[in-house]
């Protein structure tokens, strides 16, 4: 009785890794991809602007999931070595979906400050995955709605456009590049010019952590040389 | 008579004072804001077309036009300034609570604004659907803490025979230690036959 189900379950075992790599996702893959996914993630949320959408590795683990939720369910019937296994995969399974909840949340927030500069900047725009481009659209559209009900329409004619320039001070949100921000480099790649300050050069190796303004090194962040921290 | 730019004074210094909370819509002062921008744009156009059959220009008037139209557009930006705060208040409130439009919060909004929520409140829940495996929280679903304990580990301190879970039985026998879902054994530990380790 109890052999069987020991036996039970190796199949179950087998089964499932087979499925894993029938969808490309063997475990080295997926440990990458977690791996990455979460630096991904706080690059993100330390950046101040919007950083490409990664459609590949949100789809992968997404996938992963959707799969590891059916192995876990196959888990729960099993004896305890299998549910405890499944516990394992559930806790983890968590884990996951909280990176990419906070990861897509986070880039929603940055599509709701700057959604008209998003908007009328086709190389910002190319950034965003098409369903936050029609978010992005759907909440420029409602909030003109929202602005012109409350009190754009009661205004004169030359009064009633939505985004202001006057002098310096727009009314159009911008994301600040000279904010700082932390970075690391990620392999020994020698010395780096700032740009805003040309005499001074900083070291880029993982051991150097410097604290810089977000346009310096934005080219080597979308190059993947330097991670935010 | 009151200066310009009063009412927009008193509203930003309104918004100010209630960054923290929904507080009722003042209707009273965003109208008379927009009934000033009016009467200084008619102002302004008067004083213009005036200009224009004037040969020479005088320095005075065209003074007078500056100020006003900087009044005008400072009332304006106080404008955009409340609504906004108000419609990032709103969305906040949607994501954590979902239900904006409970009795306490619907006396405070206008009703542009609870059309607003209505219109939001679609919009999220349409981008959340391209995600179903992961749910992005919101309506007072999951927040964006990090998960905790899914699992714990608890100590039977009651004989309570057999439980049935999402992941099987559980036999609760005193002195034996499991590790469960959380919520699964709350209710358990409340009344007394679990203890948590």
């Amino acid at each position: 009785m109890d052999n069987n189900s020991t036996l039970n379950s190796s199949i179950h075992i087998t089964q499932s890794s087979e499925a894993l790599y029938e969808t490309g996702l063997d475990d080295e893959f997926a440990t990458d991809d977690v791996a990455e996914m979460t630096q991904i993630w706080i690059n993100e949320r330390n950046s101040p602007e919007i950083l490409p959408y990664r459609r590949r590795l949100v789809e992968d683990l997404t996938e992963l999931i959707e799969h590891q939720g059916m192995v876990a369910m196959e888990g729960l019937s099993e004896n305890v070595d299998m549910r405890f296994r499944s516990m394992l995969y559930q806790t983890e399974m968590e884990r996951i979906k909280f990176l990419i909840r906070n990861y897509l949340r986070t880039r929603l927030y940055k599509i709701e400050k700057y959604t008209t500069y998003l908007l009328n900047r086709p190389d910002v725009r190319e950034r965003l995955s098409d369903k936050e481009y029609e978010y992005a659209q759907s909440y420029a559209e409602l909030l003109e709605k929202h602005y012109s009900k409350s009190f754009l329409n009661t205004l004169p004619q030359s009064q009633q456009d939505v985004n202001e320039k006057i002098n310096t001070l727009s009314s159009v949100s911008v994301p600040d590049e000279y904010s700082a921000v932390i970075v690391r480099g990620k392999e020994e790649q020698g010395m780096f010019e700032l740009e805003s300050r040309r005499q001074y050069e900083i070291r880029l190796s993982p051991e150097s952590i410097y604290m810089v303004r977000y346009s310096d090194i934005k080219l080597l962040l979308e190059e993947g040389q330097v991670e935010l921290i | 008579m009151s200066t310009f730019a009063d009412s927009a004074y008193k509203l930003a210094k309104e918004a100010k004072r209630t960054m923290e909370i929904l507080a009722p819509y003042n209707e009273d002062l965003v109208r008379s804001i927009c009934r000033e921008i009016r009467f200084l744009c008619s102002l302004i156009d008067k004083i213009k077309a005036d200009m224009k059959t004037e040969l020479q220009q005088n320095p005075s008037a065209i003074t007078t036009v500056l100020v006003h139209h900087l009044t005008v557009k400072r009332s304006k930006r106080v404008l955009m300034a409340y609504h906004r705060q108000r419609v990032n208040r709103i969305k906040q409130i949607i994501w954590d609570q979902g239900n904006v439009l409970s009795s306490d919060n619907r006396i405070a909004l206008s009703g542009p604004e609870i059309d607003f929520a209505k219109d939001y409140s679609e919009l999220m829940t349409s981008y959340k659907q391209n995600f179903m495996e992961i749910d992005l929280g919101g309506n007072g679903g999951i927040g964006l803490d990090p998960p905790d304990d899914l699992f714990i580990e608890v100590r039977v301190l009651k004989d309570a025979g057999e439980v049935q879970t999402e992941y099987g039985v559980l036999n609760l026998k005193r002195g034996s230690q499991f590790y469960v879902r959380r919520t699964d054994v709350e209710s358990l530990i409340r009344s007394g036959y679990l203890k948590h380790v």
